[in-house]
């Protein structure tokens, strides 16, 4: 089961019907198990064995850190490394051996991959690190822990939640609220309309570009990139729509993953609002804690005594976000193309911008110089995510040099037939402008205030544009989210 | 040690530490009020205060301190 199948929009149906119907005290144990169920349905049940496992090492990690100070710092080492290191071996391996030069074609690990992984397990190392820290208490029911890790809409591909932030709502009593569901319901349907419409649409020109670059021209390898981007982020934040729709719909608040990074103006700046829990928590759980170690702690002493104040805090830090970007590229996907673009490429960029600062000074007074950033940014990304779309390493770089040589061959915008490239730009249109005014206010409530007319017009709206214009029907994957296979 | 005493203290090491004569603190005082206290800078204040005060601050108390007014509490928790 799919979050993009008939079934579960069934189950979904049935869920909130019980949900809702139920007294009160019986809803978080129905989503417990909604949760297991839609797994057990989305995975195999092999690979949910290994979900078992972190379930249940984290929550008697998380009782025993939480109650023995004696062996404290030991329990917690075991219980991280043991969460980190199943992560590590099932998905990493391959990798490992074949950068160290050594082949295991015979012995994949990557076929038991369970789904999710790098999100739920950054979840239990999240809460286990915030138990040890002191900041929340263990929480002692396993049923409510193994909800707050397995909660359905969230397992595949997050937003990375905290427990303190997500446990009051999550286990909470919630009445029946006709707004939850109208302003859930819309998200959802927005959701959908990103993925199906624009995403999918944008894959098809992708695919082939991507699928054959070298019988393209360099402007259609530049679209090609461009589009891309726009399909990564439709997909993930389309993604993320439904799963926070359906929470809202379940009177449930998630994390938000996404505000509008491709406004951005700088690369920092663009990272911290894309996939925003994944940035959270590399910095309160690996950058805070590397830069407050005593090995960066003394580099930097010893710089500032050589180089002066600046210097003793800048090189440290570069130092640290050079093995946190390195994390980032790292955990999209064993991969150096994933390691190069999602990762080193953002460090250098980042680091080439602070050194650069002072020279824009004098320009930054231009009227256009805000916008020059927004483009700069913009295309910069593009560039770093045409490696994490492309076959191999050798393919993006390939790419890139014939992106820049002004390289003949066929146009890839006859892909699109003139009603496909009509209701592309309109989709795109409509994206953009509601990025526009999330920027400044919360777009589901603003829904809500409309009246009921503009509500339901709105409403079979999206329902009219998903069913003519989406891409669906025999071919289509509706597994195929992006990020589903982290 | 008076709250205005840890004020007074803890406003040079602001200066210092971001390299700003101009900051003066007050209890709402956040990241978005001082231009170079973003996360790196974060990390750098909390090792000054470290010293400054003589004091150990837990990386779980790093990661929650939201404002300056937090900072002047848990610095009086454990000096006042």
């Amino acid at each position: 089961m799919t979050i993009l199948s008939i079934r579960f929009f069934i189950f979904v149906f049935f869920l909130l019907f019980f949900y809702y119907l139920l007294p009160q005290k019986y809803q978080w144990p129905l989503l417990l198990l909604a949760s297991f169920l839609f797994y057990l349905l989305a995975g195999t049940p092999f690979t949910s064995l290994f979900l078992f496992f972190s379930i249940v090492s984290t929550y008697w990690g998380g009782i025993f850190i939480g109650t023995n100070n004696k062996h404290k710092n030991l329990s917690f080492a075991l219980t991280v490394l043991s969460n980190l290191g199943i992560l590590i071996v099932l998905k990493y391996t391959d990798f490992i051996f074949s950068s160290l030069g050594f082949s295991l074609a015979s012995s994949k690990f990557s076929f038991i991959l369970p789904l999710g992984l790098s999100f739920y397990t950054f979840q239990v190392i999240g809460y286990i690190t915030d138990v040890y820290r002191g900041l929340i208490p263990p929480e002692k029911n396993i049923g409510k822990y193994a909800l707050f890790c397995c909660f359905f809409p969230q397992i595949i591909s997050g937003p990375i939640g905290r427990f303190g932030e997500l446990a009051p709502s999550l286990f909470s009593c919630k009445a029946y609220n006709i707004d939850n569901l109208k302003s859930g319901f819309i998200r959802l349907l927005y959701g959908y309309f990103k993925k199906i419409v624009i995403s999918e649409r944008l894959s098809i020109f992708v695919d082939a570009v991507f699928g054959n670059y070298a019988s393209y021209n360099s402007a259609s390898i530049f679209v090609g990139a461009v589009f891309y981007a726009l399909q990564l982020y439709t997909d993930f934040s389309g993604y993320m729509d439904i799963v926070l729709g359906i929470s809202k719909m379940l009177g449930i608040s998630m994390a938000e993953n996404f505000h509008s990074p491709f406004f951005s103006s700088t690369i920092s700046e663009f990272w911290r609002r894309w996939h925003i829990t994944l940035g959270s928590f590399l910095r309160d759980y690996l950058f805070f804690p590397l830069l407050k170690g005593k090995p960066f702690l003394w580099l930097s002493e010893k710089v500032k005594k050589k180089y002066g104040k600046k210097a003793g805090k800048k090189i440290p830090t570069y130092l640290a976000m050079f093995l946190l970007w390195f994390s980032v590229g790292l955990w999209h996907g064993p991969d150096w193309k994933y390691v190069f673009g999602v990762g080193i490429f953002q460090w250098v960029c980042i680091v080439f911008g602070e050194l650069c600062s002072p020279l824009s000074k004098n320009i930054r007074t231009f009227k256009i110089y805000p916008l020059f950033c927004q483009v700069r940014t913009f295309l910069l990304i593009c560039f770093s995510f045409l490696f994490f779309r492309s076959d191999s390493f050798q393919d993006a770089l390939f790419m890139l040099q014939r992106c820049f040589s002004f390289s003949k061959g066929q146009s890839a915008l006859s892909i699109y037939a003139p009603w496909e490239g009509i209701a592309l730009l309109l989709s795109i249109g409509i994206l953009f402008y509601l990025e526009i005014i999330g920027q400044k206010r919360d777009i589901w409530q603003q829904y809500l205030k409309k009246p009921a007319a503009i509500q339901y017009c709105i409403y079979y709206f999206l329902i009219f544009f998903i069913v003519i214009f989406g891409v669906y029907g025999l071919g289509f994957d509706s597994s195929a989210f992006t990020y589903a296979n982290f | 040690m008076s709250r205005e005493e840890i004020y007074e203290k803890l406003n040079e090491i602001f200066r210092d530490v971001f390299d700003d004569e101009g900051i003066c603190l007050h209890d709402d005082t956040t990241a978005n009020d001082i231009e170079d206290w973003d996360s790196y800078g974060h990390i750098y204040l909390v090792v000054a205060i470290e010293k400054g005060f003589d004091m150990k601050i837990t990386m779980g108390e790093t990661v929650t301190l939201k404002n300056v007014g937090e900072m002047v509490d848990l610095i009086l928790k454990r000096k006042g």
